[in-house]
């Protein structure tokens, strides 16, 4: 059965990985390391992100730069749960990996991976936008390794209900909105 | 036309948007394409950096400092080190002083330049953009020769500045200047009498001297209508009053009168790291700071204020002291706060499409207006 | 200047008739301590005249309420908003006095001496 699906694999990944398109999601200082990524002395393109779609349902990476405070947060699930399957999340800056420098504030949440699924951390204050190449050929990387037989776990550990029904389902274990709640 | 109560809709234009202007949240009633109310929803970047500032040492809240307007980072750095100068009564040597200068006016021209291509890719032109930030990042490579770092610089220290800057590193700022007025020209003439632009910016979004200065509205925005209030000449610190230079004014108040002063400050800014770079290499040999160690510093109790005047207004730095090694209380007072305020005044009887130029026009960064 | 709080308004009014035409600044301090207590507030307005170039600060004390200034200028309004949302200062007659920074369930005001937050750097040993 593997031998039958390696090379239909091999085709469905080379085609998801080499054609990321980013949303355009930035909140603060790392948003400014984005677009200088995007435009001509680093480009992004030639990686395979054409284009930075406006709308969550036409993307499939979100690139979360910039810190997330419980105000946004609502904000960034919705735009999470309106993208199309398959997707994927890099964590860009030390604010959305951990919280950051803002670890004592009453208002920032300390890392997104309290409310969202993460695949790539990228550590840095901004980092330089040869560190965010570097993270985009590392997912690639990453995708390379999918298969289409174990599909159904991916599914499983992506999909999240919206924020109103989560008292309901059973072995979900995220912490949302967290301002170091015990 | 008729007005039909059936044709009004709220719009939510929301925190996360393809502009390039931050996460602002605006309400807008429109009356099919005409614009009635808008309301303005801030908070969605609120990190409380004026608490931060109460449990920690100065010498640790100083690299917080730059993080108030990320596109200034240096102005943020002066605006605080300049209160802590004044409470501890102490005076920087003259060296440190043109260089603090020279890296602010280099900031000035690099927020500037990330303006003029912002605000061209949100009417609609994606070429430009491309050329502002290959000059913008040509400074960005130059800061990271002095200070190491592309944004977030944590240069600025009590006392002075971190690390010299050799003559080597001079000489690259000044081959930078010299070619950088024929590369702008270039842009300049795609972009200033182009029939398109002054269709979409002329006579729109304008904005009067009463309304100004009853909306407390500082910098650029306030000179466009015809007031000159410029702060390095009006409450001068560092080595502003040794320099020359010129503050231009226009008389309109439009969109367009906002982008050519700009363009205008950027060859104003050029001129000052001239005099700068000039003065540097003569007096190479002297002192750059006054090496207090950062986590020893502690002022005398009292109040003080500082005045700097940064890309996007007047940034006011109160801070507060009771003769402990922390801070008792930080206040920040910047400009983007107010010109988001000003929209509910400007953006009525426009249409829908006139929104992002009005609002891209002001120069508005969301997280000086949050902090 | 120092005067007391229940002249403010009359202060401003007279001083912007006479020039001062611009609300610079609006700054809040909590002067009480860390105890249990009555909270006393030290408000600063700052103002700056066009035509002679100057600038004036008036200071005064506020318990908790004060008379809004927001009618006579008009960038008052975002200010006290922000005052109300992280002091606790109400303000009388503000055309429209909600939390403006933090959400709107958010319980307590920040910056007043006696929020308790469980999260706190540890102290620095140098």
């Amino acid at each position: 059965m593997n031998v039958i699906v390696s090379s239909v694999d091999k085709i469905l990944n080379f085609g998801k990985s080499n054609s990321l398109w980013p949303l355009t999601f930035a909140t603060s200082c790392c948003g400014i390391e984005l677009i200088h990524t995007a435009l001509a002395d680093f480009d992004i393109a030639r990686f395979g992100s054409e284009v930075f779609r406006g709308s969550p349902r036409q993307a499939d990476l979100l690139i979360c730069a910039g810190t997330i405070t419980a105000k946004m947060a609502p904000c960034l699930v919705n735009l999470y749960n309106q993208m199309a399957e398959p997707k994927y999340v890099i964590a860009m800056g030390a604010c959305a990996c951990s919280g950051g420098m803002f670890s004592d504030s009453y208002n920032v949440i300390q890392g997104i991976d309290r409310i969202l699924p993460v695949d790539i951390y990228l550590p840095g204050c901004p980092p330089k936008p040869e560190a965010l190449i570097d993270a985009l050929i590392k997912l690639q990387k990453g995708i390379k390794n999918e298969s289409i037989l174990k599909r159904k776990e991916e599914l499983k550990r992506h999909s999240i209900p919206f924020l109103d029904d989560i008292e309901n389902v059973e072995g979900l274990n995220i912490e949302y909105f967290g301002v170091d709640k015990p | 036309m008729k007005t039909n109560s059936r044709n009004k809709m709220t719009l939510n234009i929301g925190p996360q948007h393809p502009s390039t202007h931050g996460v602002l949240r605006l309400l807008v009633e429109l009356e099919g394409e005409k614009i009635l109310k808008c309301t303005p929803h801030l908070g969605y970047l609120h990190r409380g950096l004026e608490k931060a500032a109460q449990n920690k040492l100065f010498g640790q809240y100083l690299p917080m400092v730059d993080r108030v307007d990320y596109l200034s980072g240096f102005f943020c750095s002066q605006a605080f080190l300049s209160t802590i100068e004044e409470l501890s009564e102490i005076e920087i040597p003259k060296k440190a002083q043109y260089i603090r200068v020279l890296t602010m006016e280099l900031n000035r021209i690099a927020s500037h330049l990330l303006w003029f291509g912002t605000f061209l890719m949100d009417i609609g032109a994606t070429g430009p953009i491309f050329y502002a930030f290959n000059l913008r990042n040509e400074i960005l490579n130059i800061f990271e020769k002095i200070t190491g770092a592309r944004m977030m610089y944590n240069y600025y220290v009590c006392g002075g500045v971190r690390r010299d800057i050799s003559n080597n590193i001079l000489k690259e700022i000044s081959d930078f200047t010299s070619h950088f007025n024929k590369k702008f020209k270039t842009l300049e003439n795609i972009v200033t009498k182009n029939p398109v632009f002054l269709d979409r910016t002329t006579g729109l979004g304008v904005l009067n001297t009463r309304d100004a200065f009853d909306y407390s509205i500082t910098g650029v925005n306030l000179r466009a209508s015809g007031y000159n209030l410029d702060f390095r000449k009006e409450k001068p610190y560092l080595v502003y009053n040794e320099l020359e230079f010129h503050t231009p004014v226009a008389f309109e108040g439009d969109c367009h009168s906002r982008y050519l002063l700009r363009v205008e400050e950027i060859k104003v800014s050029i001129n000052l790291v001239n005099q700068c770079i000039d003065w540097l290499l003569t007096h190479s040999q002297e002192n750059y700071s006054l090496n207090i160690n950062p986590l020893n510093i502690k002022p005398k109790t009292g109040t003080a204020v500082s005045y700097t005047e940064s890309p996007r207004g007047l940034i006011m730095c109160r801070l507060v002291t009771d003769g402990s090694e922390k801070p008792k209380r930080v206040k920040w007072r910047t400009p983007s706060f107010y010109a988001i305020q000003i929209l509910e005044k400007l953006l009525p009887e426009n249409t829908l499409a006139d929104l992002t130029t009005i609002y891209g026009s002001l120069d508005v960064a969301i997280s000086e207006a949050d902090r | 200047m120092k005067i007391e709080s229940s002249k403010t308004f009359e202060t401003l009014k007279t001083l912007k008739n006479t020039g001062y035409v611009t609300l610079i600044s609006l700054a809040a301090e909590d002067l009480s301590p860390n105890l249990e207590g009555e909270s006393e507030f030290l408000l600063t307005y700052t103002l700056y005249n066009p035509v002679t170039k100057a600038f004036e600060e008036i200071e005064t004390t506020v318990n908790s309420e004060i008379h809004s200034v927001s009618s006579l200028f008009k960038s008052a309004n975002y200010d006290e908003c922000e005052i109300y949302d992280l002091f606790g200062i109400k303000f009388k007659n503000h055309p429209n006095l909600k939390r403006i920074f933090l959400d709107e369930n958010f319980e307590g005001h920040p910056l007043k001496n006696d929020y308790k937050q469980d999260k706190t750097l540890p102290e620095r040993e140098i």
